[in-house]
C-alpha cells in the first residue's frame, strides 16, 4: 500500500510542468549558459536547452535563437563521427540561411555568414577525415577533391562576409577564418607545390591578422592566429619560427588568449615526434609528450572534450602506448621494466577507452588501439575455460570479433564462422561471470555486441531478446538505442519468416518504444529510422501502403540506408497506385512516387548490392513514368510532345544503363537477367514510342532510323543469324511490335524484300519459356494485324484519303507478294495472317478466299478434348467467325440476299456444330446481318436480347477476377452491342413512315446516348467515338441529342 | 550546511606565509584575513583579547571579526619549538591541504598533526592564544584525517577532540568554526540530534547575529536531514515488505518535516525582509519542502528568491537548493539543469561549485552518461580550487572505494 503511494507520489512529481526557474534569467546569461555548455562539450544539452527556449522565447532571445541553434548543431556535429555529421550540418546550414534571409539588416548577419562559411569548411574537414581513413587511393583522392571544393566555397563565403564589414577591426576574425581555411585546403593535397603555396597563403593571411590585432591584447583572434601560425610554420618547414611563436603565445596571461593557447600548444605537442630539434630517444620523446599533454589538460581542465582536447588526449594515449612498447623491448633485461610497461599501458588504455566511448574524430582509432593493447596483455591463445572473470572474457570476445572481421575480409567463411562462435561463447561466459565489480559500461557493451553477433549468426530469437533487454535498460546506456536497432532487425526477420501476428506485435511494441517512449532521448538516432523502416515493412506485408509510405517519408537523408528506404517507398507507392480504384488516390500515390524519385540522392559507386538493386528497381519506375507521360500525349494525338517524352525516356535509359553497368557485375545472376531485361524493355518502349509516333506522322525513314527501329531490327537479325529456329526474347511482344513497325515502314517505302525479311524474323520471335514458338509468333502477328487495322481506321476517320489509298496499295502489294509465296503449300497460320491482313485493309473478298482455304481439323465429336485438340478447334472456328464476318462485310454494301446466304451458312454452322468455338461471336455477327439488311426492328429486339445473353451475363459477372485488359475487352464487347442497339433504334425511327414513331425512336436513341454520356464516363470513353461519328453523320439524332441535354460539342458533317 | 572551505583556506594561507615569518622572540603575530593578498598578512600585531566574535589587536580599537580571519601565524616560543615543530607543522599542513596525490596528502596530514602535537606541550607559558590556536588545529586536522578514512571510530575521536576544545575554550575566536565542524562530524556520524544541539549552541553563543541566524537555519536543516534519513529507512523497510515499521518511519519523517517547516516559517517572519538571512531561511525552507516531496512549493520559493535578488551568492545557493530538491525526488533531468547553471554560470563560490559538480557526477551516472560523470568527478578531485571542500573529500573518498 505504502509502496503504491510512494510510486504515485514519484509519478506525480515527474508529471510536474518543467518550466525552469532559469527561464527568467536575462537573455545574455541564457546565451552564455548555452555557449559554456557548448565549450565544455555538452552540445547535446545545449541543443536540448535551446529547443526548450525556442518553444517560448523571450523577446531578447527570439531573434538570436536560430543562430545559436545552428552553432550548437555544428558543435554537436563536430563531436560526432565524421560520417554522421552531414545531417546536422545540413540542418544548421538551413537555419543559418533562413536567418540571413529573414534578418538582412541584423548586426549578426556577418557572424551568420561566417558561421555558414565555417560550416562549409567543416563539411570539407569531415571529407578530409574520411579521405585519410580510406584505403583505396582513388577513392581517397576523390574525397580530397570534394573536400577542396568545400574549402574553396568556404573561402568565397568568408570573402563575401568580410566585404559586408566596413571596420577593419571587425574583419580580423573573418581573416583568421580565411587563413585557417587555406591551411585546411592545403591538407587536401599531397606534399607538393600546390600544398606549399596554400600554406604560404595561410601564413600571409594569419600574419596580417596578427598585425591588425596586435594592439588589442584582448582580441582572441590575435592569439588564435598565433596558435595556427605555429602549425603553419611547422608545415612550412620553419620549426624555429613555430617554436618562437609557441613560446610567445604561452606567455600571454589574458583569458582571451586561452583558445589560441589551446590550439598552439596542441600543435606543439603533436609536432614533437617530428621535431628534429628534440634530441631524445623514442622513450624520451614519449615521456616528453606525456608531460606536455598532461600539463595541457591541467591548464585547460574544462576543454577535455573539445576537438583540441580530444586531439591532445589521443596524443597522450599514443605516447603512453609508445612508452609501453619501448619498455617492453627491454623486459628481457628486467622485470621491473615489464611492470612499468604494464602500468603505462593501462594508462594508455584508460585514456583510449574514454576517447572511444564518445563520438569524436579519434573514437574509432582509439577503439582499435585499445583493443590491440588489450590483446597484447591477454595473450591470444588462452582457452576460454581458463578465463576467470568478465573482463577477460570480454576481451577474448572482442578479440574473436576482430578476427572474425579479418577473416571476413580475407574471404574465409569457415574461419569467420569459427570466430563468430568463439565470440558468442566468450560473451556468454563473460556475462555469466559478471559480478558487482564488472563495469556497467562494459557490461552493456558486451550485451550490445552479443545482440549484434547473434544477429550475424542468424540466431534471431536470441538477438531480439538480448537487444531488446539492453534497449529497455534503465538508466539507458549509450548502446541502448543501437541495441534496439538490432532487436528490431531480428524481430522483423522473425516476423517475416513465421508470419505470426505475435511476432509482428513484438516488433511493433519495440518500435513504439523507440519512436514514442524515447522520442526525445533518441531523437535523430539511426534506430528511429530503423524503427520506421521496419514498421513500414510490416505495414507493406499487410498491404497497408498508406501507412508504410507515411513511415518511409519520415526517414531523413542522414540515415545510412536512406536510398534503400526511399526506393522502397517508390515501389510501395507504385503498388498502391496500381491497386487504388479512386482516380484521385491514384494521382496522390503517383505524386508520392515522383516526390520520392526527385529527392532520392545519386547512387554512390560504393553502394552495397542490396541498395543498388533497390535503387535500380525504383529508377525503372521513373522510366515507367516517362513512358506513361509519353503514352498519354500519344493517345491524345499530341505527337510532338509524345516524341519529346519518348526521347527523354531514351536519354534516361541510356544514362541509367551506364550507371547500371558500374554495379551490375556484383548482382546475382537472376537479378542481372531481370534488370538487363527491364533495361532493354525500357529502351524498346522508348524506341517503339518514337517509331510509332513517326509512323503515324508518315515519317517512314525516321521509323527505320537506328535510333528508332533500326538498332532493334539489327539486334534481332544478329540473333537470328546466330541461332536457327525460334529467336527467344523476354520482351518478344514489344520487340515484335517494333519489328512490325519497321516492316510496315518498309512496306510503305515499297521495300518489299526488307519487309519480308523483317516479317520472317517476326515470325521466329518467341518468349524465353514458350515451348511452341508458334504461340508467340501468332500473338505478335495478331498485334501487327490489329495495328494495321487501327491505322486504316484512323486514316479513314481523319479522311486522309490520299494516305489511306497509298497505305492500302502498298500493303496490298506486299500481301499479294506474300500470298503468291504461300500459294504452293500454305500453312494454317500463313492463311490466317494473310486473311486477317487483307481484312485490316478492308479487302474482304481476298480475306474470304483465304479463310475458305483453312482446312477443318480432323477431330471427331467427343465428350472431352485434349488441350491440343481444343486449341486447334478454337483456332479453326475463330477463323470461321472471321470468314463469316469477311463474307458479310464484303456484301454489306450490296445487300444481296444471295451473298448473305453464304455468310449466314458459315456463321450458322459455327452455332450449330457441337465442336464449335466462338459461338457467341458468331451469333453477334448474325445480328449484324439484320442491320446490313435494314431489318432494324428485328435488330432492336435481337440486340436487346443479346445484351442479356447468358454468356454476356456470365462474362460481366465474373469480370472482377480478371486482368484489366480482359475486363476492358468484355466492356468493349458489351458497349459495342449497346451501340448497335441504339443505332437500330435510331435507324428504325428514321425510316419509319409515321412522324410520331419516327420522333419516338429517334428520341429514345438520343436519350440513351445522353444517359451514357452523363452517367458512365468509362463506357463513354469506350464507345464515345462511335457515337460521335454517328451524331456527326445524323443531324436528326444530333438535334435530339442536344435537345435532351447532350454535352458533347459535335459539328454536323459537312455536306460535300 | 557546514562549510569547510574557510577552515581549509585558513590553514593554507597560514602555511604559505610561514616561511616569511621572522624568527624573533618578540615579533608580533601575522594575522591573515579574507582580504589579505595571497601570502601576505593583513595585520602584524599582538593579540590583546579574544572572544567568539573576534580578536582585538594591540593599538587597535576595532575588533577583527572571527569570520574574517583565515589564519594566524604565531611567533611561538621557545624558538626551538617554533623551528622544529610549529613551523614544520604549518608547512606539512600546507601540503596536506593542497596536494592532489592521496599518499602525499595522508602523509603530510599525519606529519602536521604530529608536529602540532609535539609543539603544544613544549610552548612556554604566557602564550594562551597560540596554545588555543594549536589545540584547535589539532582537533581540526584530526577531523580531516577522520574524514579521509571515513571510519566511524576516527570520526568519533575527532568529534571528541572538537567537543573538548569547545568546552575548554569557550571564549576562543575559533568557537564558531569549531562548533560548525563538530556539527558536520556529528552529521557524518548520523548523530542528528547532537548536530542540531550543536547548532543551537552556536545560535546562543556570543557570536555575530548573522552567524546566530545561520546556525538557527542550520539546526532546522539538520532536522530536515534527519527526516530524510528516516524517510530513506522507511523506503527500505517498505521494499522489504515491513509495512508497519515503514509506516512509523514515514510518520516520524513527516513529523520532523512539519516541525522544521513550521519553525522555518516562523524564523522567516522574524528575520528582516529581503535580508540575506531571510533569503537563506527561505532556501532552507525550500530544501525542507523538497525533501518532503513538495517540489512545486519548493520550486515556487526558490523562484521567489531568484526574482527578488541579484546577489550571485544567493542565486548560486538557490540553484543548488532546487537542484538538490529534484535530486532528492529522483528527478535527475530537472536536477541536472539546476546544477548545470551553477557549474556554467554561478561558479564563483567554490564550495557551491564543488557541490554542483558532485551532484552532477551522480546525476550523469544515473542517466547513463558515464563519461560526463567521470569528467565532473575528475575535475572535482583534481582542481585545486576545490581543495579541502567537503565535496572534494567525498569525491576522493569515493574514488578510493571504487
Amino acid at each position: 500500500m505504502k509502496r503504491t503511494l510512494l510510486l504515485l507520489l514519484t509519478s506525480a512529481t515527474l508529471l510536474l510542468p518543467t518550466v525552469r526557474v532559469s527561464a527568467d534569467e536575462p537573455a545574455e546569461l541564457q546565451l552564455e549558459f548555452v555557449r559554456k555548455m557548448r565549450e565544455k562539450g555538452y552540445a547535446s544539452l545545449a541543443l536540448e536547452y535551446l529547443e526548450k527556449l525556442q518553444k517560448n522565447p523571450t523577446p531578447g532571445l527570439a531573434d538570436v535563437l536560430p543562430m545559436e541553434l545552428a552553432r550548437t548543431r555544428v558543435s554537436l556535429a563536430r563531436q560526432k563521427e565524421p560520417a554522421s555529421r552531414a545531417a546536422l550540418f545540413d540542418e544548421a546550414r538551413k537555419e543559418l540561411e533562413a536567418f540571413i534571409a529573414k534578418n538582412p539588416k541584423s548586426p549578426e548577419i556577418a557572424n551568420a555568414r561566417v558561421e555558414v562559411a565555417r560550416l562549409v569548411a567543416y563539411q570539407g574537414q569531415a571529407l578530409v577525415s574520411q579521405a585519410v581513413r580510406t584505403e583505396d587511393a582513388k577513392e581517397s583522392n576523390a574525397l580530397a577533391a570534394k573536400a577542396e571544393a568545400y574549402f574553396i566555397q568556404a573561402g568565397q563565403e568568408l570573402e563575401a562576409a568580410g566585404k559586408a564589414l566596413t571596420k577593419p577591426e571587425d574583419r580580423v576574425q573573418i581573416d583568421f577564418e580565411r587563413g585557417k581555411n587555406f591551411l585546411d585546403q592545403a591538407h587536401t593535397h599531397p606534399p607538393d607545390s600546390t600544398r606549399a603555396k596554400l600554406v604560404g597563403e595561410a601564413i600571409k593571411v594569419l600574419e596580417k591578422v596578427e598585425k591588425d590585432a596586435l594592439e588589442d591584447n584582448t582580441n582572441p583572434a590575435l592569439h588564435l592566429a598565433r596558435g595556427w601560425l605555429v602549425k603553419c610554420y611547422q608545415e612550412g618547414d620553419e620549426p624555429d619560427k613555430a617554436a618562437r611563436y609557441f613560446k610567445a603565445l604561452l606567455r600571454e596571461t589574458v583569458s582571451e588568449a586561452r583558445p589560441g593557447q589551446r590550439w598552439g600548444w596542441y600543435f606543439h605537442i603533436h609536432f614533437l615526434p617530428k621535431d628534429l630539434k628534440v634530441k631524445e630517444t623514442p622513450l624520451g620523446k614519449a615521456r616528453l609528450i606525456q608531460k606536455e599533454a598532461l600539463a595541457w589538460l591541467k591548464a585547460f581542465p574544462s576543454a577535455r572534450n573539445t576537438p583540441e582536447g580530444y586531439a591532445v588526449r589521443f596524443d597522450l594515449a599514443t605516447a603512453y602506448a609508445n612508452e609501453a612498447q619501448e619498455l617492453n623491448k627491454g623486459t628481457k633485461t628486467g622485470a621491473k621494466a615489464g611492470t612499468k610497461a604494464a602500468a603505462v599501458s593501462k594508462l594508455a588504455q584508460k585514456e583510449l577507452a574514454s576517447l572511444a566511448a564518445t563520438d569524436n574524430d579519434f573514437a574509432e582509432k582509439a577503439s582499435q588501439m585499445n583493443l590491440a593493447l588489450s590483446f597484447q596483455v591477454l595473450g591470444e591463445k588462452t582457452p576460454l575455460s581458463q578465463l576467470k572473470d568478465f573482463e577477460q572474457c570480454y576481451l577474448k570476445a572482442r578479440y574473436e570479433m576482430y578476427r572474425m572481421q579479418d577473416a571476413g575480409k580475407k574471404g574465409g567463411p569457415e574461419a569467420r564462422q569459427e570466430h563468430l562462435k568463439a565470440a558468442i561463447a566468450a560473451f556468454r561466459r563473460g556475462l555469466a561471470l559478471a559480478d558487482a565489480k564488472a563495469p556497467f559500461q562494459k557490461l552493456s557493451e558486451a550485451r550490445f555486441y552479443l545482440a549484434y553477433i547473434y544477429l550475424l549468426a542468424g540466431d534471431l530469437y536470441r538477438a531480439a531478446i538480448v537487444g531488446e533487454d539492453l534497449a529497455r535498460s534503465r538508466p539507458p546506456t549509450p548502446r541502448s538505442a543501437a541495441a534496439a536497432g538490432y532487436a528490431l532487425q531480428a524481430y522483423a526477420d522473425i516476423a517475416g519468416a513465421t508470419k505470426r501476428p505475435g511476432d509482428r506485435e513484438r516488433l511493433r511494441d519495440l518500435a513504439k518504444y523507440v519512436l514514442v517512449d524515447n522520442a526525445t532521448a533518441w531523437k535523430g538516432e539511426p534506430v528511429t529510422h530503423v524503427a520506421r523502416f521496419q514498421l513500414a515493412m510490416a505495414a507493406l506485408r499487410e498491404k497497408k501502403y498508406g501507412e508504410a509510405i507515411d513511415y518511409l517519408e519520415k526517414i531523413t537523408p542522414d540515415y545510412s540506408a536512406y536510398i534503400y528506404t526511399q526506393a522502397q517507398l517508390i515501389l510501395a507507392a507504385n503498388a498502391a497506385r496500381r491497386e487504388a480504384e479512386d482516380p484521385k488516390q491514384k494521382e496522390a500515390f503517383k505524386a508520392k512516387v515522383i516526390e520520392a524519385l526527385q529527392r532520392m540522392p545519386k547512387l554512390p559507386d560504393s553502394a552495397d548490392t542490396a541498395t543498388a538493386q533497390m535503387y535500380f528497381a525504383a529508377q525503372l519506375e521513373q522510366g515507367n513514368l516517362f513512358y506513361a507521360g509519353a503514352f498519354a500525349f500519344a493517345r491524345k494525338g499530341d505527337v510532338a510532345s509524345a516524341v519529346k517524352k519518348y526521347a527523354e525516356l531514351d536519354a534516361f535509359q541510356t544514362q541509367l544503363r551506364q550507371q547500371y553497368d558500374k554495379h551490375s557485375k556484383r548482382f546475382p545472376e537472376e537479378a542481372q537477367v531481370d534488370f538487363g531485361g527491364a533495361m532493354r524493355q525500357m529502351r524498346n518502349l522508348a524506341r517503339y514510342g518514337m517509331a510509332q509516333a513517326e509512323y503515324r506522322a508518315g515519317e517512314y525513314d525516321k521509323v527505320l532510323a537506328p535510333s528508332a527501329t533500326g538498332d532493334v531490327v539489327a539486334e534481332v537479325k544478329k540473333l537470328g543469324q546466330a541461332e536457327k529456329g525460334a529467336i527467344k526474347l523476354r520482351d518478344y511482344q514489344l520487340t515484335g511490335e517494333i519489328l512490325g513497325l519497321a516492316m510496315r515502314a518498309d512496306v510503305q517505302k515499297g521495300k518489299i524484300a526488307e519487309a519480308k525479311e523483317v516479317l520472317a524474323l517476326l515470325r521466329r520471335l518467341s518468349g524465353p519459356d514458350d515451348a511452341a514458338e508458334a504461340t508467340s509468333a501468332g500473338a505478335v502477328l495478331k498485334t501487327l494485324v490489329l495495328e494495321l487495322k487501327s491505322q486504316v481506321r484512323d486514316l479513314k476517320a481523319k479522311q486522309q484519303t490520299k494516305q489511306l489509298d497509298a497505305t492500302v496499295k502498298n500493303f496490298s502489294a506486299f500481301l499479294d507478294e506474300m500470298a503468291r509465296q504461300f500459294s504452293k503449300n500454305p500453312s494454317r497460320d500463313d492463311l490466317m495472317f494473310l486473311a486477317a491482313s487483307y481484312s485490316s485493309l478492308e479487302k474482304y473478298g481476298e480475306a474470304a478466299k483465304l479463310y475458305a482455304q483453312i482446312p477443318e481439323p480432323k477431330i471427331a465429336v467427343k465428350k472431352t478434348y485434349t488441350p491440343e485438340e481444343t486449341k486447334e478447334l478454337q483456332d479453326y472456328w475463330l477463323g470461321q467467325v472471321n470468314y463469316g464476318r469477311a463474307l458479310r462485310l464484303e456484301n454489306r454494301a450490296l445487300r444481296l440476299e444471295k451473298q448473305f446466304v453464304e455468310a449466314r451458312k458459315v456463321l450458322q454452322r459455327i452455332v450449330d456444330d457441337p465442336r464449335g468455338h466462338g459461338k457467341f461471336l458468331a451469333e453477334k455477327e448474325l445480328l449484324h446481318m439484320y442491320e446490313d439488311q435494314g431489318l432494324y426492328g428485328k435488330g432492336i429486339t435481337s440486340w436487346g436480347q443479346f445484351m442479356n445473353h447468358p454468356t454476356m451475363k456470365a462474362a460481366l459477372k465474373g469480370m472482377g477476377g480478371k486482368a484489366p485488359d480482359e475486363q476492358r475487352k468484355i466492356k468493349e464487347l458489351y458497349f459495342d452491342c449497346f451501340y448497335h442497339y441504339v443505332y437500330c433504334n435510331f435507324m428504325y425511327g428514321k425510316n419509319h413512315k409515321l412522324a410520331s414513331k419516327q420522333k419516338e425512336y429517334i428520341n429514345r436513341a438520343a436519350g440513351k446516348i445522353v444517359n451514357l454520356e452523363s452517367s458512365n464516363p468509362e463506357a463513354w470513353e469506350l464507345v464515345g467515338g462511335d457515337f460521335r461519328a454517328l451524331l456527326r453523320a445524323e443531324p436528326l439524332l444530333l438535334a435530339a441529342f442536344r435537345e435532351q441535354g447532350g454535352k458533347e460539342k459535335i459539328a454536323p458533317a459537312r455536306v460535300p | 550546511m557546514k562549510r569547510l572551505l574557510i577552515p581549509a583556506l585558513v590553514c593554507l594561507t597560514a602555511a604559505l606565509a610561514a616561511p616569511r615569518a621572522a624568527a624573533q622572540a618578540k615579533d608580533p603575530e601575522d594575522i591573515f584575513t579574507k582580504t589579505s593578498k595571497p601570502g601576505k598578512a593583513a595585520y602584524r600585531a599582538f593579540i590583546t583579547k579574544e572572544s567568539p566574535r573576534g580578536i582585538v589587536l594591540q593599538g587597535m580599537k576595532t575588533l577583527v571579526p572571527a569570520d574574517d580571519i583565515t589564519d594566524i601565524f604565531f611567533q611561538v616560543e621557545p624558538i626551538g619549538v617554533r623551528i622544529n615543530a610549529y613551523r614544520p607543522a604549518t608547512l606539512a599542513e600546507k601540503t596536506a591541504l593542497t596536494s592532489t596525490k592521496e599518499a602525499e596528502r595522508t602523509k603530510a596530514l599525519q606529519e602536521a598533526l604530529s608536529k602540532y602535537e609535539e609543539a603544544l606541550p613544549g610552548l612556554k607559558e604566557g602564550q594562551p592564544f597560540a596554545k588555543s590556536h594549536i589545540a584547535y588545529k589539532i582537533a581540526y586536522l584530526r577531523y580531516l584525517q577522520a574524514q579521509a578514512t571515513g571510519k566511524e571510530d576516527d570520526l568519533k575521536a575527532a568529534a571528541a577532540k572538537l567537543q573538548d576544545f569547545a568546552q575548554k575554550h569557550p571564549k576562543a575566536w575559533q568557537r564558531s568554526r569549531t562548533l560548525q565542524t563538530l556539527a558536520q562530524v556529528q552529521l557524518d556520524l548520523k548523530q542528528y540530534a547532537e548536530a542540531e544541539k550543536t547548532y543551537e549552541e552556536l545560535a546562543k553563543a556570543d557570536v555575530e547575529d548573522e552567524v546566530k541566524q545561520d546556525a538557527q537555519v542550520q539546526a532546522l536543516l539538520v532536522s530536515v536531514q534527519a527526516g530524510s534519513s528516516l524517510q530513506s529507512e522507511g523506503e527500505k523497510l517498505d521494499s522489504e515488505g515491513k509495512g508497519e515499521e515503514a509506516k512509523a518511519k514515514f510518520a516520524e519523517a513527516q513529523k520532523r518535516f512539519g516541525v522544521a517547516e513550521g519553525k522555518l516559517q516562523g524564523l522567516m517572519k522574524e528575520l528582516p525582509k529581503s535580508s540575506r538571512q531571510q533569503f537563506r531561511a527561505r532556501l532552507a525552507l525550500a530544501e525542507c519542502l523538497g525533501v518532503a516531496k513538495k517540489t512545486p512549493e519548493a520550486k515556487a520559493l526558490v523562484k521567489g528568491v531568484l526574482d527578488e535578488t541579484k546577489d550571485k551568492g544567493l542565486r548560486t545557493l538557490a540553484y543548488n537548493t532546487l537542484g538538490y530538491c529534484y535530486f532528492a525526488n529522483k528527478q535527475w533531468q530537472d536536477a541536472r539543469w539546476e546544477f548545470l547553471w551553477v557549474d556554467m554560470i554561478y561558479n564563483q563560490d567554490k564550495y557551491e561549485h564543488a557541490k554542483a559538480l558532485y551532484y552532477l557526477s551522480e546525476i550523469f551516472a544515473r542517466l547513463g552518461e558515464g563519461d560526463r560523470s567521470r569528467e565532473c568527478l575528475d575535475l572535482l578531485r583534481t582542481d585545486q580550487a576545490f581543495s579541502g571542500s567537503e565535496y572534494q573529500r567525498r569525491a576522493l573518498r569515493e574514488e578510493k572505494t571504487q
